[in-house]
């Protein structure tokens, strides 16, 4: 197994770890003020040490399923890929664009790739190898969208009681919400059904009533996006339906989809 | 994709892909870009404390109940601002405005609304801010 090239799918289980650790962040303010304020010194201290680390998950995770034998290149290979992905993510999210400073853009960037980082290097441990496994005792496809909901939740829920999704919802115009929509839908397409997750096989083959690929991804948005409308107006933020609030149920069904993606992995 | 197989089962001795070889070098020029931008931010970048300029435009346009002044802070410093708090005056109306942030090299904007009569030139003046 270790003596494997590393293929698309490898890449993309490390995104999946990427995003999944990532996005939290991403959707917290402190990291786009501290990310302008901090000392770069301070900020190459941090890359550093998270290096070391990483070093040490790709010896002892890695993004490819077993033991690495290649942990130095493995890291950096994550966190290559990591500031590219948290730039991506950054664009996408318009927490930098051409008017910010370079210096500043390397400070968020830098910052939000940490965390992003240490997810790539432990994406081989995110979904168990027995994954999918339970999904053949799951009643017709209702079940999958049972877990994405419950997923969706866990995962959104540290964010929707928070300004962020407001704040976002706010500033990000129609073109940037239609490719956050569009980030929704592959990100979590390719996390289940593309990375090497344990039982991606068992995924692709299901059968069920909601359970193709693509009818599965759709499905789960839809489910994440009214999770993230019933969890917005519970706490006071969707008193009416206008475009205001489509914009923050948006913002909140990227990372809420995350989570969905995460929770039908793990089952 | 199609890899030699070197030693038993490190994979150290097997000969990178093409594939291998793309993500590698990619990922070297990320990385060294970023420590290489902060390298040079630290030692080149601009220094000293915190420098605000604030212009203050007149827009014009009624909204909100009053005219419409658009204020923007660019810091040209080397200290990010916190909490910058700033007063715009227009005649004898006074308005004032706080920004979380004015990062080192970034601007930031806000607008106040002054009555559609209040007459004068607007001004604008920094009052007070706090280091990260």
């Amino acid at each position: 197994m270790a003596g494997k090239a590393t293929t698309a799918e490898d890449v993309m289980r490390g995104v999946a770890g990427g995003v999944l650790l990532g996005v939290p962040l991403l959707y917290t303010q402190e990291t786009w003020l501290h990310g302008r304020s901090i000392s770069p010194v301070i900020i190459l201290g941090g890359l550093l040490g998270t290096f070391a680390i990483n070093v040490a998950l790709s010896y002892y995770v890695g993004f490819r399923p077993g033991r690495t034998h290649r942990p130095i290149e493995d890291a950096l290979v994550g966190m290559g890929l990591s500031v590219l992905l948290s730039v991506l993510l950054l664009l996408l999210l318009d927490r930098v664009g051409q008017e910010t400073d370079l210096e500043n853009v390397l400070g968020v960037a830098a910052l939000t790739a940490i965390p992003v980082s240490i997810g790539f290097s432990i994406g081989a441990a995110l979904a168990p190898r027995s994954g999918a496994e339970k999904s053949e005792e799951i009643p017709s496809g209702g079940g999958d969208l049972l877990v994405a909901a419950g997923g969706a939740l866990v995962f959104a829920l540290n964010i929707a009681p928070t300004e962020e999704p407001i704040l976002l919802a706010a500033e990000l115009d129609g073109v940037r919400l239609g490719l956050l929509v569009v980030a929704s839908l592959v990100l979590p397409y390719l996390m289940v059904f593309f990375a090497e997750f344990g039982g991606r096989d068992r995924r692709v083959a299901s059968d069920g009533a909601t359970q193709g690929p693509l009818t599965e991804t759709l499905l789960a948005y839809a489910v994440a996006f009214v999770v993230c409308a019933a969890m917005l107006a519970m706490f006071g933020r969707m008193d009416e339906v206008n475009g205001a609030a489509t914009a923050r149920v948006v913002t909140l069904a990227f990372p809420a989809s995350i989570g969905a993606a995460l929770g039908r992995m793990l089952i | 994709m199609t890899a030699k197989r070197g030693s038993r089962s490190s994979g150290l001795g097997r000969e990178r892909t093409t594939f291998e070889w793309v993500l590698l070098l990619v990922s070297v020029a990320a990385i060294l870009a970023v420590v290489a931008g902060l390298v040079a931010s630290e030692l080149f970048g601009r220094g000293g404390p915190v420098d605000l300029r604030v212009s203050v435009t007149d827009t014009g346009e009624e909204a909100s109940g009053g005219r419409t002044l658009e204020v923007t802070v660019t810091n040209v410093g080397g200290t990010s601002a916190e909490n910058v708090v700033i007063e715009v005056t227009v005649g004898e109306v006074v308005r004032e405005i706080t920004l979380d942030l004015v990062a080192k090299g970034d601007e930031g904007s806000a607008a106040v609304v002054v009555p559609t009569d209040a007459s004068g030139t607007p001004h604008a003046e920094v009052l007070s801010y706090t280091k990260p």
